[in-house]
């Protein structure tokens, strides 16, 4: 297939999935960046995507690595500016949990932020493993201790 | 919290993001136009930071009597008077830097900031350093002072202004590869 139009489909279709993996990592200002940071990198290794994985595990392990490395060579993570989600700024309630969701998140390290991310979307824990490069024992430990910290967290 | 209560909040946000149409032009077109924005704004700090310390040491040179005083002065006021054109030059491409304009335009914005730029760096290295070298030198001359001396402290001048034109290059060639992969994938 053409690799201008399998690009198209692909963000077409996944393009929630990576909002969400950026709203994760990415302060209000940052979100448009981190995004666009994420498009590029996709459309940079679509070429060397061998259909060894789902495409979903691809197109998760490429969005976590960019943001991942993108947080890193920024060198801030901004875990008060909450992003402002517009289309959601009439719905009082919604938008008071979605805040009350990114301040926690956002205080969780980079790696556990990439495990809790995947836990919430769904993805079971073989694949939780194989995108974040751990076992499948050690991604249960793991979301042990998150579910251990939040709970800290939200009690303080 | 309960990773079940995390669950639930987070379901609300995929469905917000489900049902907002998320329009990948438009994310891509405002984050170029936000960088764009951030090196010109940045080169307007710059730019005004150098004038103040300008008039700074203006005001020092008028108000003490220092050897060569009259040529330290020349030089200041060279660097002033190319200071309000660069105000100019500037002042006319914020005016210009808007959200409204098209990612064309904000790349022209961008080719004629970075001519701006480029002849700063030009002029800061053929008339700037080289008057204040000589300054420098004739200064610590009359103190007594070896030209090696003038020679380090203008190389560490010449490394300042060097660097600041390396971040500069590199920021806006960041800017560059973001507008022509943007064309790339935009043209389908």
């Amino acid at each position: 297939m053409n690799h201008k139009k399998e690009f198209a489909e692909l963000v077409n279709r996944y393009k929630d999935v990576i909002f969400k993996v950026c709203y994760v990592y990415a302060s209000r200002e940052e979100l448009e960046d981190y995004y666009q940071e994420v498009l590029i990198q996709l459309w940079r290794s679509l070429p060397n995507f061998r259909n060894e994985s789902k495409m979903s595990t691809w197109i998760y392990r490429v969005s976590l690595n960019t943001c991942i490395s993108y947080v890193r060579k920024n060198k801030k993570v901004n875990k008060v500016s909450l992003i402002d989600l517009d289309f959601i700024d009439n719905d009082i309630e919604k938008k008071y949990y979605i805040d009350e969701l990114y301040l926690l998140i956002n205080r969780l390290n980079k790696f556990e932020k990439a495990i809790i991310l995947l836990w919430l979307e769904e993805r079971d824990y073989e694949e939780i493993a194989s995108i974040v490069g751990i076992s499948k024992n050690n991604v249960a430990v793991k979301l042990n201790r998150i579910k251990e910290k939040l709970r800290k967290m939200s009690n303080q | 919290m309960e990773l079940d209560e995390l669950k639930e909040k987070w379901n609300i946000l995929s469905e917000e993001v489900a049902n907002h149409k998320i329009v990948t032009q438009e994310i891509i077109d405002k984050s170029l136009k936000k960088k764009v924005r951030t090196v010109v704004t940045d080169g307007q700090y710059a730019l005004g930071f150098m004038f103040i310390l300008m008039i700074g040491l203006l005001l020092f040179f008028f108000f003490n009597d220092f050897p060569y005083r009259n040529f330290a002065i020349i030089i200041i006021v060279i660097c002033m008077l190319y200071g309000i054109w660069g105000f100019y030059e500037m002042s006319r491409l914020s005016k210009i830097i808007s959200p409204m304009l098209n990612i064309c335009e904000m790349e022209n914005c961008l080719i004629r900031y970075k001519r701006q730029t480029k002849n700063a760096y030009m002029f800061s290295f053929l008339v700037i350093l080289p008057s204040f070298f000589v300054w420098d030198v004739l200064v610590e001359r009359s103190n007594g002072m070896p030209l090696l001396y003038s020679i380090l402290k203008n190389a560490i001048f010449v490394a300042i202004i060097i660097s600041s034109s390396r971040y500069n290059r590199r920021k806006m060639d960041e800017i560059e590869e973001g507008f022509k992969e943007y064309k790339e994938f935009m043209k389908e």
